[in-house]
């Protein structure tokens, strides 16, 4: 049985739920994450909520080091106290115990795994230090050294060929910049740092060395196809796997590991080069400052009440459209234009409203009017279900053709869309002119 | 033969209103609070000393009785009706439902459970033999199956369902019953003991002790 699903076209073909597409005002259509750049706003860590700037993240290599997980299970450890006794000691040797003192260490408050487990000395003070600087290893020095020079000299190269066709292709270094994942001045800040000095060393680049595979492995120790495992002492592949640097075999070697720092994106156009959603830059607020979600601007399709499906016999089933907007909004049921791709996946023949379905503006304060003025809208009883605020359930005859497999069905919806033209100077501000929207919905029913 | 015999050590805290059926011994300065069932059904139930049991815990000494009976047999204690002869004499029998899964008729294997184990709110025991300090967290499960050595933790809502024994030290935990080794074992709640013990009387009928504490502690072998 396959999963009921409905899906919008973007603008570029691509098929999804309305909830991951975004709505382009000025182009007036709908954009899928493909189809918008995705910009890094900011650093944050997701635990202690603190905003990083992007300079000091990337030579934290985008860690925060103030938050440690748990190596076992990645869940925040937390500073834990004890009382031991003052050791006192007289030449080396014991000589009884003093007074108490207070220690601190690190435990997972889920898993329990605690940094005594691994026989990391407790400390004297609650905030660590917890983890000792890192020494960068001379062979991982070596590749970004490699790489730096790299760099540089393709760049070297890129503005020789610049030059060579000066002025008919001015943009060869830009394209290559866009590549990569930042904003503007991010982009620009990275390839500075990256190139460092703007010198490259024909020499690293020829002596570096990339690591020879190796064709056959050392074979395994003797002992563990005899003795009984004991798996407790090794660390688990995904303690591991969090750790790369470290390389762990023992549990017993493993080390908190620093939380990863999360990004505030935001998305734009990719034609119009306008910002389609952009958060707060504040790292706990869950607002936007815009935040053109394709929910917000698009009446959202869904399924209400199957009915049970027959080959070849028309059934009833209920659909609902709910209307995002703040104003009446007249919809349309067009049949799927076959240009459309799923065209020819269409497995059913389905009678459409032949009227116009018109949506109740949607009234946050609605449902706590009690008696708000109902408005007549002049229904069909034969197509329109039940309305219930800006939410309208109606039926489509639905035909299957085929008498075994998925059952699915398309149209196209044509409403209007008040766009506001962008101008420069405020006096030419024009009114807001109607323009048709007209999204594809694809759905799939299940299979018979 | 003696259906109902409830042995509670002094200093033990059982609430009144936990259901204790059938042949019951509770250890000294165990906590056992409202809304805990501890049926002995098809053998008798030893809890050692200093057992933390929170609310809506279940310990049960399953024996033979299928999933389905033990369904029925949970939702038919599940609810009780209010305390209408309330006060301090009123018997502890009109507390308790009638189902018709009588405890104590069988003498079956008896359910052992050592001493300072921690039981948080909502876990269900069936397992016949667990060791001392061990913590159960919140709604986690174990089998009748399952055995439990000593200073082990089941994390919140791990189900251990089959036939499994839980060596000294280990750690249960995660949405896949993942397992550690622990260096030190789980400190005993000696406080929240003796907190309990203050407190819960003042605000809870009790179940009388009868049982003076043994020169050997009650629980071990
Ligand atoms: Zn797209
Ligand atoms: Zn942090
Ligand atoms: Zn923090
Ligand atoms: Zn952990
Ligand atoms: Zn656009």
């Amino acid at each position: 049985m396959t999963e009921c699903e409905v899906n919008y076209t973007c603008a570029c073909g691509k098929c999804m739920p309305l909830i991951h597409l975004f709505f382009c005002k000025y182009c007036v259509t709908l954009r899928c994450p493909k189809c918008v750049s995705h910009e890094v706003d900011s650093y944050y860590c997701p635990h202690c909520l603190e905003n990083i700037p992007s300079a000091e993240a990337k030579s934290m290599k985008n860690k925060c080091q103030s938050c440690l997980e748990c190596p076992n299970c990645t869940n925040i450890l937390q500073v834990r106290s004890a009382q031991v006794p003052m050791v006192r000691r007289e030449a080396g040797k014991v000589k009884g115990f003093g007074q108490f003192k207070k220690v601190y260490y690190l435990q997972c408050s889920f898993c329990f795994w605690t940094t005594r487990d691994v026989n990391q000395p407790d400390k004297a003070a609650s905030n660590g230090p917890w983890i000792e600087p890192q020494v960068e290893d001379t062979w991982m020095i070596g590749i970004i050294n490699y790489y730096r020079h790299l760099i540089q000299k393709e760049k070297v190269e890129m503005e020789k060929r610049k030059r060579q066709r000066r002025g008919s292709f001015l943009g060869s270094l830009g394209i290559s910049d866009k590549l990569l994942p930042f904003s503007k001045l991010a982009r620009s800040s990275f390839s500075m740092n990256l190139t460092g000095s703007g010198q490259f060393d024909e020499n690293v680049l020829n002596n570096f060395t990339p690591v020879e595979p190796k064709e056959e492995t050392e074979p395994a120790d003797e002992k563990y196809y005899t003795n009984p495992g004991e798996p407790y002492h090794y660390a688990s592949i995904a303690s591991r796997i969090n750790q790369p640097s470290n390389e762990v075999y023992y549990a017993c070697d493993l080390k908190p590991n620093c939380t990863h720092l999360m990004v505030k994106r935001s998305q734009r156009c990719r034609e119009c080069e306008h910002n389609l959603s952009k958060p707060e830059f504040n790292p706990s607020s869950i607002k936007f400052k815009i935040h053109q979600i394709a929910l917000r601007f698009v009446p959202r399709f869904r399924i209400v009440k199957m009915a049970s499906l027959t080959s070849g016999e028309f059934s009833k089933v209920q659909f609902s459209l709910t209307n995002p907007t703040e104003y009446n909004l007249p919809v349309e049921l067009l049949p799927l234009p076959d240009s459309h791709f799923f065209y020819s996946k269409l497995t059913t023949e389905i009678q459409l409203p032949s009227k116009e379905l018109v949506l109740a503006a949607r009234d946050d304060t609605a449902q706590y009017d009690t008696e708000s003025a109902i408005q007549d809208f002049d229904d069909d009883p034969e197509i329109v279900v039940a309305r219930r605020m800006n939410k309208l359930t109606f039926v489509i005859n639905v035909k299957p053709l085929v008498s075994s497999g998925d059952v699915t069905m398309g149209f196209q919806l044509k409403y209007k869309y008040k766009a506001m033209t962008p101008s420069i100077r405020p006096e030419e501000q024009k009114d807001p002119e109607d323009v048709n929207v007209m999204p594809c919905v694809t759905v799939v029913l299940g299979s018979i | 033969m003696n259906y109902d015999s409830l042995r509670i050590a002094k200093g033990a805290v059982v609430c009144a209103e936990a259901d204790l059926r059938g042949d019951v011994t509770v250890g000294a300065s165990t906590i056992i609070h409202p809304k805990v069932r501890i049926f002995a059904y098809a053998g008798p139930i030893v809890i050692g000393d200093g057992c933390l049991i929170e609310e809506q815990t279940v310990i049960i000494n399953r024996g033979d009785m299928s999933d389905e009976d033990l369904a029925k047999f949970m939702k038919e204690t599940e609810t009780r009706p209010p305390q209408t002869r309330g006060g301090r004499n009123a018997p502890l029998r009109s507390l308790q439902v009638q189902t018709n899964y009588v405890c104590g008729k069988q003498q079956g294997e008896t359910l052992h459970i050592g001493s300072y184990n921690v039981f948080e709110v909502g876990t269900h025991v069936e397992s016949l033999k667990i060791g001392s300090n061990n913590v159960f967290e919140s709604k986690c499960k174990l089998g009748q199956q399952v055995t439990v050595g000593d200073g082990c933790v089941v994390s919140v809502f791990c189900v251990l369902d089959k036939e499994d024994h839980l060596d000294n030290m280990t750690v249960v935990y995660g949405p896949g019953n993942q397992r550690r080794k622990q260096q030190d074992k789980p400190m005993p709640q000696t406080q929240q003991l003796e907190f309990l013990a203050k407190v819960l009387p003042n605000f809870h009928n009790l179940k009388k002790s009868n049982v003076s504490p043994s020169p050997e502690p009650i629980g071990k072998k």
